[in-house]
């Protein structure tokens, strides 16, 4: 990618965004058939594998593994210009240089062809879409931002975000009065303690309650953590197909990671009257209609 | 704000042009070297040159003693590599070096007389012994701390005026802190205005490798088969980051948290170090522990860390130095957040305030006031 009289030229192929595993795959075929390619390296995190069967060889790189010295040099050494690099889910992080992205960078300044996947264009603002960008491009500037980009990018892009449901629970007395008194004890005792433990502990004060509901309501749930013991549960860890939300998990990374796997478009979620339920609930909202916003930048500066 | 180009020149040709430049340009030209892999890259590079042209070059390595043994036999090794146009400046006086080891023995003397059993090798038969400047006017930045490493620099530097101090400092990639040093304070030299080169003194420090990042000299030293310390290689494969591969001193604030693993790597040194001065066993052990030098963990008993603070600075075993911690600590915020750090200078001994404090507000607290209104 150059800088050219402030616009951005983009040397670039397409980024995907929305796509689901088979969607992947397929893309991934077509770029094998079409292009000069002797070897795929896939990067995925984790929790997003991606099973690829083709006649090239196909090595599969977890994340974390990126940044690993014994995987940096010898991948540098081994990606030619004929290895498709294909970047699964690579936004996990929406600090622009992180170590991970700039191992990835190294890794393509190696090879020509690179495919990305990503089912979020963002992750906490819509400027997270640009690391995307610096990733399809292989570029070496950072400074770029949304509005630098120019009509040569393409992007394949499906909105995913979920439109968000509430079913409302009622706390009684004792617990809004334990909320109260939590609340206090968790700011008075913080000291050097992450200020993020706040809502998050407190979030699981009307946990029974909500527990109380979810059992009569039946169907699967998803939360934090199997101490309720709810019929139907899984943790955002195990979580592979939609479920009704329990309790939401406090990092954007994931609650797109339990929306990527489990695919929901759709999330209903249960929110007591206790404060830090509704801050959740209008917290997962106003990241659903980030999306939208990245979305609609995405397609007012690049034209998909 | 400075705009990065991509051309066609290579970073290594771009060096070598430098270099052409600065053996134009000046008579006498001096490469400082730290055995490490820059300085390396930056001699091995100059020699070339000086060989071309037939020229002679100094080589100054301050001798802090307190160093790898791998490092000094590097040194060695540069200066022994083309004796015909290497004119060696190994020096090896007294001057005082920060232990962050230790609160009983806040300084190390490098080289003290009637000490030589305890040094951590013999002198150099050909090395400079005796401060080469005129000790009537000699400079010290800093009486109270006495004269220092960079102390003997200074004064060795004035040793010679006009002389290009060449240096192996890169400010590319992983500092833009250093590149924005470098870049702010261009030299002029013959009325050309250099950007790469800063005043020092009668003469000037030159960076010819100011823009390489550390790819480009380890690409340097493998291409060239240049022998590099074996340091690194241990480094590299016990997992260390990019930023803590290092083979300075072993003592300061920064560096202390080689001692860890200097057992593995050089047992003979860490022997010697263990008698040369105190506190060496402790940082061996605890050295990278977030509840010691670290300072990211309070104490199990301790509840803030201003208590911490306060406890240390009430137990303090030196009153000279414990009064200087105290006078600027006064003069700073008194929240968790510089706490913290306060904390941190006591624990490393940094009564010269070179672990900088950020003197500001607790950027959680903004946060936590958030919550505590939304919530």
């Amino acid at each position: 990618m150059a800088s050219v009289r402030g616009r951005v030229v983009v040397e670039a192929s397409v980024i995907h965004l929305g796509l689901g595993g088979e969607e992947k795959r397929e893309r991934i075929s077509e770029r094998v058939r079409s292009g000069d390619v002797d070897r795929v390296v896939v990067v995925y995190p984790r929790r997003h594998p991606l099973d690829l069967e083709f006649s090239v060889p196909v090595e599969y790189v977890e994340w974390d593994d990126v940044i690993r010295y014994v995987f940096f040099y010898r991948l540098l050494q081994e990606i030619t210009p004929r290895t498709l690099l294909v970047l699964n889910e690579p936004l996990r992080s929406a600090e622009r240089s992180c170590l991970h992205y700039n191992c990835l960078r190294n890794y393509l300044t190696r090879t020509e062809q690179q495919i990305v996947f990503s089912r979020f264009p963002a992750l906490e603002s819509p400027e997270d879409f640009m690391i995307l960008v610096d990733l399809d491009t292989r570029s070496r500037w950072r400074r770029s931002r949304l509005s630098d980009l120019g009509e040569q990018l393409r992007v394949e892009a499906a909105d995913v975000a979920p439109t968000m449901f509430r079913i409302d629970v009622v706390t009684d007395a004792k617990t809004r009065a334990q909320y109260e008194a939590e609340k206090r004890r968790i700011i008075d005792n913080i000291g050097a303690k992450d200020p993020h433990t706040i809502p998050r502990q407190l979030h699981l004060v009307g946990g029974k309650q909500k527990a109380d509901v979810a059992r009569a309501h039946g169907g699967l749930w998803v939360g934090r953590n199997a101490r309720l013991k709810v019929p139907g549960f899984a943790t955002y860890e195990q979580a592979l197909e939609p479920r009704q939300v329990l309790e939401f998990c406090h990092s954007f990374r994931d609650w797109a990671d339990y929306l990527t796997a489990s695919g929901a478009t759709e999330v209903t979620s249960l929110v007591s009257d206790l404060k830090v339920d509704a801050w959740y609930f209008e917290r997962a909202q106003r990241w659903s209609e980030m999306q939208h916003d990245a979305h609609a930048a995405i397609r007012h500066h690049v034209g998909s | 704000m400075p705009t990065q180009r991509y051309g066609t020149t290579s970073v290594l040709e771009a060096a070598r042009a430098r270099l052409r430049w600065v053996f134009d340009h000046f008579d006498e030209i001096i490469v400082s070297v730290s055995g490490g892999k820059d300085s390396t890259a930056l001699a091995h590079l100059a020699l070339a040159e000086a060989k071309r042209r037939g020229r002679r070059i100094g080589m100054f390595f301050l001798d802090e003693e307190v160093v790898y043994q791998s490092s000094a036999d590097q040194v060695e090794y540069l200066m022994t590599l083309e004796p015909d146009h290497t004119i060696p400046m190994w020096l090896q006086v007294e001057f005082r070096l920060t232990n962050a080891t230790s609160t009983t023995e806040g300084q190390l003397i490098c080289w003290e007389a009637g000490k030589h059993k305890l040094w951590m090798r013999p002198k150099k038969a050909w090395s400079i012994q005796h401060a080469p400047w005129d000790r009537a006017t000699e400079t010290v930045r800093d009486r109270r701390k006495g004269f220092g490493f960079y102390d003997a620099i200074e004064n060795f530097e004035r040793c010679h005026p006009g002389a290009a101090f060449l240096v192996g400092l890169r400010a590319a990639g992983e500092s833009p802190n250093r590149w924005r040093a470098v870049s702010k304070n261009p030299v002029t030299v013959d009325g050309e205005l250099v950007y790469w080169g800063t005043k020092k003194g009668n003469g000037v420090a030159l960076y010819p490798l100011y823009d390489w990042n550390f790819h480009d000299v380890w690409k340097y030293i493998s291409e060239h088969e240049v022998r590099y310390s074996g340091i690194y290689d241990m480094q590299f494969r016990k997992g260390y980051p990019i930023t803590e591969m290092r083979v300075s001193s072993l003592i300061h604030e920064r560096a202390f948290k080689s001692i860890c693993d200097l057992p593995e790597f050089e047992p003979k040194t860490y022997d010697r170090l263990l008698k040369r001065i105190k506190g060496i066993a402790l940082a061996q052990e605890h050295g990278r522990k977030a509840q010691l030098f670290r300072a990211t963990k309070l104490p199990k008993n301790l509840r803030s860390w201003r208590a911490y603070r306060d406890h240390l600075l009430a137990t303090h075993q030196d009153r000279e130095r414990g009064a200087i911690f105290a006078k600027r600590f006064a003069r700073q915020l008194d929240n968790e957040y510089v706490a913290r750090q306060q904390v941190r200078q006591l624990v490393l001994n940094d009564y010269e305030n070179n672990v900088a404090i950020d003197n500001a507000e607790d950027p959680r607290a903004a946060l936590v006031r958030y919550y505590d209104e939304e919530l």
